[in-house]
């Protein structure tokens, strides 16, 4: 039998995927228990100033990047080129604002249509890494790895290795409004979190994306139509990358050229740590966004308690393979799926 | 952990569940025992990246120097390169009521929201070695870097005798060193030796791709020199590589290829006492350290500083619309290389 607090949150509807739901709700308690060594440690810790303005900000681009890889995840690929496209969306955007003294393109168009434009970019980049695994049947490892370079190449390439400042306010605003003086970034944040949620338990087609990562021969013959489900999982994720992309720039107020590099390690890690299984078909969206959460807790806690500063990779690192063991005790264990590599 | 026969968790997963939660707590725990809290004012450090020697002996110095201050220096925050992080780091630092912060910016302009938040919350900030290019910034600490790449220049060329081709390997143009350094050699060598060729490639201060780029260029060109702009980052991997390809030889020797450096580590000083480096310009480090005490605890008495000569040998300089004192750097030849006010003397 399973403790109180993890049944607490068992769902009815949630009855093929219980083990996943499991495992999603079991970081709540290692939530709690961070939040309470946290609070030990620190006196600032426990403050809506600290929770809000440096744990949830800091973890809003990390965590949109993450739910747009754990839909992916659970249509059973995965894309690696999503950091890159964090990068190169707010790089093309501002590059086609800014006039040529100060880096752009000296094209003058004006930051909605740039906007427009960058989202344009990153939803055909994530059609082509939809259309490699699908119609050529290409491994989503090596064609997104492949594309992570290619697109990082390409924002290097048009930036010239420099940082583009001095932004229209249309780009600052995603980092410096404070709708009912809370940063926008945790409204966006929270607002994807619940709307793909939503989407991803209740509508057709978020059924349909489980289905295709659980089994997609079967869902093939259920009459899914894959390859165009495909495709739009990774154009969604592509887009929500880019939207967490525009929101960095705004953050940092400049968009550097080596802007997302290395982030989707955390991002996997976020993602498993959150019940999303590697496998296809299993975790949630509200799991993931624990995930993310407790690492932005302990990322925080590690900066607040004076821990020696050479020493706070290797504690992150250590922190992060303790939740995903306890995650396993916890839960179910990952279901093998030889549906693909 | 065996699973049990059902797949559910039997009795005893749960107790070693309970272990893990009991664990993970202790491990974060049993890494805060050296917060000694006393009551001089706390100051905060916000560091880029800490995985190099050059940096870790400018955090190390400027957090001793402080210390020694009479003041309290927070553990350095680090961002891992990280510019979003950083910005996180300062505001969290700032959440930790610090006095003043102390910060090398991972990027001159990426920097501006964190100095934003800093003034906003009435912190005075200071940057060391890489300057913040917006904000309300207390005073930058730099040296000279243009004038290092100058000075640089300036050995490399009469060292190789005003003919041949140089490979320059230059740090990123989007932070302060990088763009200074290069601009100063390039124009010095524009001027003074036009009779030398440049191949310029971008190292990212980063080693593995220095040897990268300069294994390519030395493989497939004639090269008569060599500009490093950070030896703490590329001396090693480039001594490795031109040791493989028999050109690592000391002045004098057939072989050798003229070589200069900028920031002056303990190898890179005991490349140019073998011979193997003809110059090196020394960072200021020492300077570094010692002023970032100075300008703290000035910021805390409210001292305000103009433009012009200051009490310590250097300029204080408009740079970016704030103030930046430019502490002079050294250049270092076989004639001076035992001073012991180099930092790569001193690190030893």
């Amino acid at each position: 039998m399973t403790s109180t607090i993890l049944q607490a949150g068992t769902r009815p509807r949630a009855i093929r995927m219980s083990p996943a739901v499991r495992r999603e709700l079991a970081l709540v308690p290692v939530i709690i228990a961070a939040l309470i060594v946290g609070t030990i440690l620190s006196p600032t810790f426990l403050t809506a100033n600290n929770l809000l303005n440096n744990v949830l900000v800091n973890s809003s681009v990390l965590g949109i990047v993450v739910v747009a890889e754990s839909v992916i995840l659970i249509s059973g690929y995965f894309d690696l080129s999503l950091e890159s496209i964090v990068g190169l969306a707010p790089m093309v955007a501002v590059w086609l604002v800014l006039p040529s003294s100060l880096g752009g393109s000296g094209l003058g168009i004006p930051s909605w249509l740039a906007i427009v434009a960058c989202f344009a970019v990153s939803a055909i980049i994530g059609a082509i890494n939809g259309l490699l695994v699908t119609k050529l049947k290409l491994n989503a490892f090596i064609v997104t790895l492949a594309m992570l370079t290619l697109l990082r190449g390409v924002t290097t390439g048009i930036s010239g290795g420099q940082t583009l400042s001095r932004l229209p306010a249309e780009f600052l605003f995603l980092g410096s409004a404070r709708p009912f003086g809370i940063s926008i970034q945790i409204w966006i944040f929270v607002v994807v979190v619940i709307v793909v949620a939503a989407f991803m338990q209740n509508h057709p087609i978020g059924r349909k994306v489980y289905a295709l990562g659980g089994n997609q021969a079967a869902a093939a013959s259920a009459g899914i139509k894959t390859t165009k489900l495909t495709i739009a999982v990774f154009v969604f994720g592509a887009l929500l990358s880019a939207l967490a992309g525009l929101m960095l720039t705004g953050r940092i107020a400049s968009v550097t050229s080596d802007q997302g590099n290395g982030l989707i390690f955390t991002v996997f890690a976020a993602a498993v740590i959150g019940g999303i299984s590697l496998n296809g078909g299993q975790g949630t969206i509200f799991g993931a966004f624990c995930g993310v959460l407790l690492l932005g807790i302990i990322q925080n806690i590690l900066t607040l308690s004076r821990v020696p500063s050479y020493w706070i990779a290797a504690i992150y690192g250590l922190v992060i393979l303790c939740a995903l063991i306890f995650n396993y005790l916890a839960g179910a264990r990952p279901r093998r799926n030889t549906q693909r590599a | 952990m065996s699973p049990s026969p059902t797949g559910r968790p039997t009795a005893r997963p749960r107790l070693r569940r309970l272990a893990v939660l009991v664990a993970l707590p202790l491990a974060l725990a049993g890494c805060s025992a050296t917060g000694a809290d006393n009551s001089a004012p706390m100051v905060g450090f916000s560091a880029a990246v800490l995985d190099n020697p050059f940096t870790s002996a400018n955090v190390n110095g400027v957090v001793a120097a402080v210390d020694e201050s009479g003041l309290t220096m927070l553990p350095p925050t680090n961002a891992e390169g990280d510019s979003g992080q950083q910005i996180t780091d300062v505001s969290t630092l700032i959440s930790q009521n610090v006095k003043a912060i102390v910060a090398i910016p991972r990027d001159s302009d990426a920097i501006i929201p964190a100095v934003e938040a800093a003034n906003a919350a009435g912190v005075p900030f200071i940057t060391v070695d890489t300057a913040a290019n917006g904000g309300n910034v207390y005073m930058n600490i730099r040296a000279d870097n243009v004038a290092m790449g100058k000075a640089a220049c300036e050995q490399l060329g009469a060292a190789a005798g005003g003919t041949g081709t140089v490979l320059q390997l230059f740090g990123p143009v989007s932070t302060t060193p990088g763009i200074d350094r290069k601009t100063g050699f390039e124009q010095c060598m524009a001027a003074e030796f036009p009779g030398m060729e440049i191949i310029s490639k971008d190292t990212g201060w980063d080693a593995a791709k220095t040897v990268d780029q300069a294994q390519t260029v030395l493989n497939t060109t004639e090269i008569d020199a060599i500009f490093l702009a950070s030896d703490s980052v590329m001396l090693p991997g480039i001594q490795t590589l031109l040791q493989g390809l028999n050109r690592w030889a000391p002045q004098g020797e057939a072989g050798h290829i003229t070589t200069v450096a900028i920031d002056g580590s303990a190898p890179a000083l005991d490349a140019v006492r073998a011979g193997y480096l003809d110059a090196d310009v020394s960072q200021p480090l020492n300077l570094y350290a010692k002023y970032s005490a100075y300008y703290v605890q000035a910021a805390l008495k409210g001292t305000t500083f103009q433009v012009g000569p200051s009490d310590h040998d250097s300029q204080i300089v408009e740079y970016e619309g704030n103030l930046a004192d430019m502490l002079p750097s050294t250049v270092v030849t076989k004639k001076n290389v035992d001073d012991e006010t180099l930092w790569g003397n001193a690190a030893k």
